[in-house]
């Protein structure tokens, strides 16, 4: 029937001679359920179409070659078969590259848009950061109770934040290193600090506002604290000698009054202070006005009201810098000075 | 939105008070016309923004916002009682275009209208920046004088005061000698003085000096209430001026005659008056405009010239300003639709030099 119709058709297909060829051709024939003589099907056998050969196009290779079989099986990962109650600081004891088979946690790590996070294996992002594992709470407790041998009770009358920093105001900051390396000697183990609050030290103004011009930006404000780091010599033990030399020096030049002092003029001054400035010279001449006399009003307005709350505007307006709270406050006192209108 | 701008459309924006001493609460946000009699009474030499006269010529009206600040400045000025205290000092400070000049104009109108003696210097920075003539000082060790342009500010301070210049009782107090030809009796008007000083000009800078003297007596004595009025203070204060006198030494402000008149002049040393001062961040150079606010303008050294002040913050447009401006820009048909004003509010920050340049596609 049309079995050579679809044959035809079938020639049309991308597909050139293979056993599945003749197979589907088989079928089909079948399928048709036309014809069963074997004389046809031999027919069919001997006059096999021609198979058009583009140079280039159609691969020469009959087969892909198949890849090499593994020539052993390897094992399930570690975790699979960690009992749940073993002891993990024994699997785990020291700081060490996260493992993706021996941690028993189902960790992803990383970000894809249309699929779930990365798993744990082969994740390079679970590798770079820095883990935490061998520094579980039971490491740390059976840590502790290996060196409590070493402790010696905690002294009395030392329990609070308060009495430790009245008993002992400074603070002694240094490291040891321990490396698996052929020298035992860090270079970073020289470095010193020592941290004390500078309210423990007993200093008036101008020793106090030396010390600061002294020590600089090794004070902060914020917390009150000292912090003194020394590292030009090569033992501890002389940096630390060293951190305390600076310190007494520094105090007691604090304290010495240089005969060169005298020259700090207003600009230097580390605040700002009303009577030293023109504003007042100025506010007392349009308080005196309209005589030119300035010596009765100044003791006139002592205690003045209006006096104090200028003053502190002025005052304010350069220590705490302009804004629009410290301009809320000159203006009202300016008004009230200047035209006698009280705001609040 | 659209109903808020039409609510705001609707809005009666204009007030027909013709005297700024009766404007009140119920004027504010609304505009004014600036008469052309006054205008070139007191504004003829200088007073006047660029801005705000290309938009009197645009729109061949000259109408004036009146805004809060304006009202709390001449509502200090009205309620000034005590005329034996030192004369107060007023300070404007804001931001560039925000509208500090124009609330100068109006308190000037004011001054106008209460009869005021006005001394007002329109814009110091012209003084520094483009001077005409530079030269020494003849009576001042080490000062320099601007001959021009103090010449060019007495004539504005004639026209400005032509009124009080006609009164008999504005003499001279002292003899002044210019030069070993030339001198000045006592008693003589100060009408005269000023002509002097613009005839010879090589006087002038010493003749604006006496006359701060003179207007300073005569303000304590009672003839004259004064008004003393001056735009971009913070230019006395900065650390360059152009200014190249023959041997071309660097001239800062403080060299300069005409700024040592000045800061004298605002001191409180003298009654009976009222000082306003605008303080402008494009008065200063270009590495210091970060901020308006007063003393960041003046430095330690200008506030302590002008300390105690009141000081009254210029700020940006609000809400119904906005929008009466933009309602004043629709019916001149400067702006074409009333639509987009959110994006224009965006984009200059309110700022009304700013919006007009903005609506001006400049």
């Amino acid at each position: 029937m049309n079995v050579a119709k679809l044959l035809k058709f079938s020639r049309c297909s991308p597909l050139h001679f293979s056993p599945s060829y003749s197979h589907s051709s088989f079928r089909l024939q079948h399928a048709t359920g036309t014809s069963s003589n074997p004389q046809e099907a031999d027919k069919f056998q001997e006059d096999e179409f021609r198979v058009f050969v583009i140079p280039g196009k159609n691969s020469v290779t009959e087969k892909r070659q198949e890849r090499r079989k593994l020539k052993f099986k390897a094992q399930p990962p570690r975790y699979l078969k960690m009992p749940v109650d073993q002891d993990w600081t024994s699997v785990w004891p020291g700081p060490r590259t996260f493992h993706p088979a021996v941690v028993p946690l189902p960790l992803r790590q990383g970000y894809d848009k249309k699929r779930v996070a990365q798993g744990k294996f082969g994740n390079a992002e679970l590798m770079k950061v820095p883990n935490f594992l061998h520094l579980t709470p039971p490491a740390i407790k059976k840590h502790c109770d290996a060196i409590r041998k070493f402790c010696t009770p905690w002294p009395q009358g030392l329990e609070t934040e308060m009495q430790m920093e009245k008993h002992f105001p400074i603070t002694v900051i240094t490291s040891d290193y321990c490396h698996s390396s052929p020298t035992i000697r860090d270079i970073k183990a020289r470095i010193v600090t020592i941290k004390l609050k500078l309210s423990t030290l007993e200093l008036d103004d101008h020793a106090r506002d030396k010390f600061l011009r002294l020590v600089g930006d090794r004070y902060n404000p914020k917390t009150d604290v000292l912090t003194i780091v020394t590292d030009r010599c090569p033992m501890k033990k002389q940096n630390y000698d060293y951190c305390m030399y600076v310190l007494t020096a520094l105090f007691h030049e604090s304290w010495t009054f240089e005969e060169w002092e005298k020259e700090k003029s207003t600009l230097d001054m580390e605040y700002y202070e009303w009577k030293d400035h023109p504003s007042y010279q100025t506010y007392l001449k349009l308080k005196a006005y309209p005589s030119q006399d300035t010596s009765n009003i100044e003791q006139e307005i002592g205690q003045d009201p209006l006096t104090q709350k200028y003053s502190k505007a002025v005052t304010d307006l350069f220590n705490q810098g302009e804004d629009v709270y410290t301009l809320a406050r000159y203006k009202e006192a300016t008004l009230e000075l200047l035209l006698g209108q009280k705001t609040s | 939105m659209k109903l808020l701008y039409t609510v705001y459309y609707k809005l009666q924006s204009r007030c027909e008070i013709a005297l700024r001493t009766k404007h009140s609460k119920q004027d504010l946000y609304k505009f004014y016309t600036l008469p052309d009699e006054v205008r070139s009474a007191i504004f003829e030499l200088g007073g006047i923004t660029r801005v705000f006269n290309e938009q009197t010529q645009i729109f061949n009206e000259s109408s004036i916002l009146i805004r809060n600040c304006m009202l709390e400045l001449v509502g200090y000025l009205k309620s000034m009682t005590n005329f034996d205290r030192p004369s107060p000092r007023f300070v404007l400070y804001g931001e560039h275009g925000v509208g500090k000049s124009m609330a100068l104009v109006y308190a000037l109108q004011y001054a106008h209208e209460n009869n005021y003696l006005l001394v007002h210097i329109p814009w110091v920075l012209r003084w520094f920046a483009y001077p005409k003539e530079v030269s020494h000082s003849l009576t001042k060790e080490g000062m320099v004088d601007l001959n021009i342009d103090a010449a060019m500010w007495l004539r504005h301070f004639q026209k400005q005061n032509t009124k009080w210049l006609e009164d008999p009782r504005l003499t001279t107090s002292q003899e002044y000698v210019w030069s070993p030809r030339e001198k000045s009796e006592a008693n003589i008007p100060l009408a005269a003085l000023i002509e002097h000083g613009i005839t010879r000009v090589k006087y002038a800078s010493d003749v604006v000096d006496v006359l701060f003297t003179e207007i300073k007596k005569l303000s304590t004595e009672g003839v004259c209430r004064t008004f003393v009025c001056v735009d971009g203070y913070n230019s006395f204060f900065a650390e360059k001026t152009n200014c190249k006198p023959e041997d071309k030494s660097k001239v800062l402000p403080s060299r300069v005659t005409l700024t040592r008149s000045v800061i004298n002049l605002v001191q409180s040393d003298w009654n009976n008056g009222a000082i306003v001062l605008a303080l402008s961040p494009r008065a200063n150079l270009p590495d210091r405009r970060e901020s308006h606010l007063p003393l960041y303008m003046l430095k330690k050294a200008g506030f302590e010239s002008i300390d105690p002040f009141v000081p009254i913050h210029v700020p940006e447009l609000n809400d119904e300003e906005f929008h009466n401006l933009l309602n004043l820009y629709e019916s001149k048909k400067w702006l074409q639709t009333s639509e987009g004003r959110e994006e224009i509010a965006f984009l200059t920050k309110r700022v009304p030099q700013k919006m007009y340049e903005f609506c001006s596609f400049k």
